[in-house]
């Protein structure tokens, strides 16, 4: 079931009526038996591990958590980690996702790549494999208690709005949500539904239709396509992938809410951030905020004791280098993940020695040229090592190469992809002025409606737009 | 007012501004669909579409409607491949028809390029219900019934559709609003606006509509020269599927789907496709054809529907009147047309088929 999809909005509404319908104490069962079924939808056989993966690390926390925070029983800890890693890319490997692909495939109709496919169905496994490796993680630290009740553990890992791209929840967070008591009231079910609208519009009005405008076959074959086309959509499509992100975490967020329960905001004007340092602060945070409290920070501490000096080299890049090539094997064992990641690092890496050589102070007290120079030329930058993310290594190279040589010829993209983006960059200006996502709520009552009117029509409009080619008639 | 259950805590009244937005959007529309249904508005755009890929299908369905609302019902409908869209001049037919009865009839030639007989079956029981004609002329050949010619693209533009799926009887909201609103099949003419081929495509189907005539028919100019056969490196396509009579089940059942609508209300007529019978030399044994035809006479002979053929009828086209092997132009239409139009007539003499015209 897709997020966008009606078959989605039914189950939600279905599962709505059933929440509010049984007294509180069933309400996190149906939350949970609800969210196996959309699982299960998924493949059966996902669902049997997903299960499995529950039952073994709720055991396994609460043995763990026996244990004292010492350094002797820390291989514990690692078995743990480990047997979580092996259930992580033992599916990968064992095709447990040709149901999932299949029906993928059937319900959009496609010859799908399926490299592709087991890349997107493998990371849906990894978003709650990596909640329950720093689950173990907190138990040990004595960070987190142990779950008590399986069913809020179940529910924890299973969760829908974010079993299939996150956000990474994290346990001691995200199970007290589920034994307090839930409120819901007026302004949270307006956000809310402001969120799944506000969503909505990013992935269906602007996503989508810049995706659609990406020719497939330039990332397949860049050949002779001049250099200013394979320019504008890479950016294009950096942005299209921001927008799709985005947007989805926004409906999910949105449709939590509707049950009282609050999941990570996994975005904060990323586009915003003035260095690689901050833009990842801000771009899918619960993952990056996951991988700095469980290798980043442990690794820094490791180095620390053993090179006092931060200013040290083996401090500066080791850690940010590590950590940053594991995000992208975290993603796939590709090559062009490999490098993906190593590239982010290494930006990061670059940005501290050019602070430290030349003494600079925060980026907060730059000037405010230089402040958005950066941001700009920041944004190329990612445009450019997101080229390993969305194609594989050689095709990625080849995307580069033909950039750097084919200015002899010229080209423009249609119209309409200037539009979708000078909607996106104008959307993002407005949307970004200030903290409060749902800023529209505080509209007057008309405005809000003519903005709710207009972006419901659109939506539509959007969704009915065609992306495929006409039929040539073949005079049979 | 407080509406309290378990921990859902709303205060009434509640989503006022969705409220008027959906009031605001409801009473857009409806002005939006007044405006569109109006003579002004209608002719500022081409003709209606439903979301196929296929703008032929659409610019008969919209002439069609337009058509049998100024006019009155069709009493006849020719559906074929792009042989009938070419080759049947509407009003020669009905000339010839009236040549020998001496009726008038209203007539409209819903040929479709890339039509095969599994596809056919699709829209053909779609057009009779919609537009209840007396006859169905259903123009097809054995050539057609060749499992390769099954992954023609035309299936997929025709039936992966739901306007198509809703008028199959799987309803859908889609599908029903593109039944209903003439405002949204407007907007579903420009629906691919984002695609950068959108331009071309517009153009396209302008050429499309402007090579129409107002009863279907699609003439062409081109002639054809060299009547040996094609060569396999001049005409893949015709070397792929008609050199051999591969069955294919699922034309079959298109066919039968047209057959089956053979009643009184619907009468339904085969006729062979015209063809210059040189094309026959690609074929190894040039008798499966003969064999081929009489299987669909045959299968047609069980609904109680006759087969009209026109094997050795290519001498009534002149030379010049061929634009391919199977397909006529614009001079050859006009004596076949007339020749088709008069051996419909003198079955509705003999009895063999009931009076077409209302």
């Amino acid at each position: 079931m897709e997020v966008t999809s009606l078959d989605f909005a039914w189950f939600v509404l279905a599962m709505l009526v059933l929440y509010y319908a049984v007294p509180k104490r069933w309400q996190n069962i149906i939350l949970l038996g609800g969210s196996y079924y959309f699982y299960y939808q998924w493949s059966p056989s996902l669902l049997v591990f997903c299960i499995v993966a529950t039952a073994f690390n709720w055991f396994y926390g609460k043995w763990l958590a026996t244990f004292a925070r010492k350094k002797e029983y820390r291989y514990r800890l690692w078995l743990g980690i480990a047997a979580n890693v092996l259930l992580m890319l033992y599916p990968k490997y064992a095709d447990l996702y040709v149901d999932a692909l299949k029906f993928t495939t059937t319900q959009v109709g496609i010859t799908p790549n399926l490299a592709v496919l087991r890349l997107v169905l493998f990371v849906g496994v990894s978003y709650y494999m990596l909640s329950l490796i720093g689950y173990l993680v907190d138990v040990f630290r004595k960070q987190g208690k142990p779950a008590d009740n399986i069913v809020d553990f179940a529910l924890f890992v299973a969760y829908f709005p974010k079993i299939n791209s996150g956000p990474i929840e994290r346990a001691r967070t995200f199970i007290p949500q589920l034994q307090d008591k839930r409120q819901v009231d007026n302004p949270l079910i307006a956000r809310s539904v402001g969120l799944i609208l506000l969503g909505l519009a990013r992935k269906l009005m602007i996503a989508d239709p810049l995706s659609s405008l990406v020719p497939p076959n330039i990332f397949v074959q860049p050949g002779n396509v001049p250099a200013i086309l394979l320019l504008l959509y890479m950016i294009g499509f950096l942005v299209a992938m921001y927008y799709e992100f985005v947007g989805y975490m926004e409906i999910v967020r949105g449709v939590s809410g509707l049950f009282g329960i609050e999941l990570t905001r996994n975005f904060k004007e990323p586009l915003r951030g003035r260095t690689f340092a901050e833009f990842w602060t801000r771009w899918h945070i619960s993952f990056s905020t996951w991988l700095r409290d469980y290798i980043f920070f442990p690794m820094s501490r490791n180095f620390l004791r053993r090179f006092k000096n931060p200013k040290h080299p083996a401090n500066i890049v080791v850690p940010i280098l590590v950590t940053m090539t594991i995000s992208g094997f975290w993603h796939a064992v590709t090559p062009a993940f490999v490098v993906w990641g190593m590239l982010h690092g290494s930006t990061q890496i670059y940005e501290r020695v050019m602070q430290i050589r030349r003494n600079r102070p925060p980026v907060d007290k730059w000037p405010l040229w230089e402040q958005r120079f950066v941001r700009f030329r920041n944004i190329f930058i990612a445009s450019i090592i997101n080229l390993f993310f969305i194609m594989p290594l050689g095709n990625a190279l080849a995307y580069l190469r033909s950039m750097i040589t084919n200015w002899g010829s010229f080209g423009l993209p249609p119209l309409t992809f200037f539009g979708l983006i000078l909607a996106a960059v104008l959307f993002e200006t407005r949307a970004t002025s200030t903290e409060d996502e749902t800023f529209f709520l505080s509209w007057p009552t008309f405005a809000q409606s003519t903005a709710y009117a207009v972006v419901v029509l659109a939506i539509f409009l959007f969704t009915r737009a065609d992306v495929g080619e006409p039929f040539i008639y073949q005079g049979f | 007012m407080q509406i309290e259950r378990n921990n859902l805590s709303l205060s009434l009244p509640f989503g006022r501004p969705a409220i008027i937005a959906l009031v605001m959007l409801a009473l857009a529309l409806v002005l939006v669909e007044v405006v569109a249904r109006t003579p002004f508005s209608r002719n500022r755009f081409p003709e209606l579409s439903i979301g196929t890929s296929h703008r032929l299908f659409e610019i008969h369905l919209s002439r069609l409607d337009d058509l049998v609302a100024q006019e009155g019902a069709r009493d006849c409908i020719i559906l074929g491949s792009s042989q009938a869209y070419r080759g049947y001049d509407v009003e020669q037919f009905q000339a010839g028809y009236k040549a020998i009865t001496g009726d008038d009839i209203a007539c409209y030639n819903f040929g479709l390029g890339g039509l095969t007989p599994m596809t056919a079956g699709i829209v053909g029981p779609i057009i009779a219900e919609r537009y209840q004609p007396n006859l169905l002329i259903y123009s097809t050949e054995p050539f057609a019934y060749d499992v390769d010619s099954e992954g023609n693209d035309a299936h997929a533009a025709l039936s992966e559709n739901v306007w198509i799926e809703h008028k199959q009887g799987e309803f859908n909201i889609d599908g029903w609003l593109r039944d209903h609103s003439v405002a949204y099949r407007t907007y579903l003419i420009y629906r691919n606006w984002m695609k950068f081929t959108f331009a071309i495509t517009q153009e396209r189907n302008a050429l499309a509509s402007a090579e129409t005539t107002k009863l279907g028919h699609g003439p062409v100019d081109e002639v054809l020269v060299d009547f040996e056969a094609p060569s396999e490196e001049e005409r893949p396509n015709a070397w792929r599927v008609m050199r051999k009579f591969d069955p294919s089940e699922r034309h079959y059942a298109g066919a039968e789907a047209i057959l089956e609508l053979n009643s009184a209300e619907t009468q339904v007529l085969v006729f062979e496709t015209v063809f210059i019978p040189t094309i026959l030399d690609i074929i190894a044994d040039p008798a499966e054809y003969d064999v081929a035809f009489n299987n669909l006479e045959t299968l047609a002979g069980d609904y109680g529907v006759s087969v009209v053929r026109t094997f050795g009828q290519h001498t009534i086209v002149p030379d010049d009147g061929w634009f391919d092997h199977n397909h006529l132009n614009r001079v050859g239409s006009v004596p076949y047309s007339d020749w088709a139009g008069r051996e419909v007539g003198l079955r509705v003499l003999d009895g063999t088929l009931a009076e077409v015209n209302r």
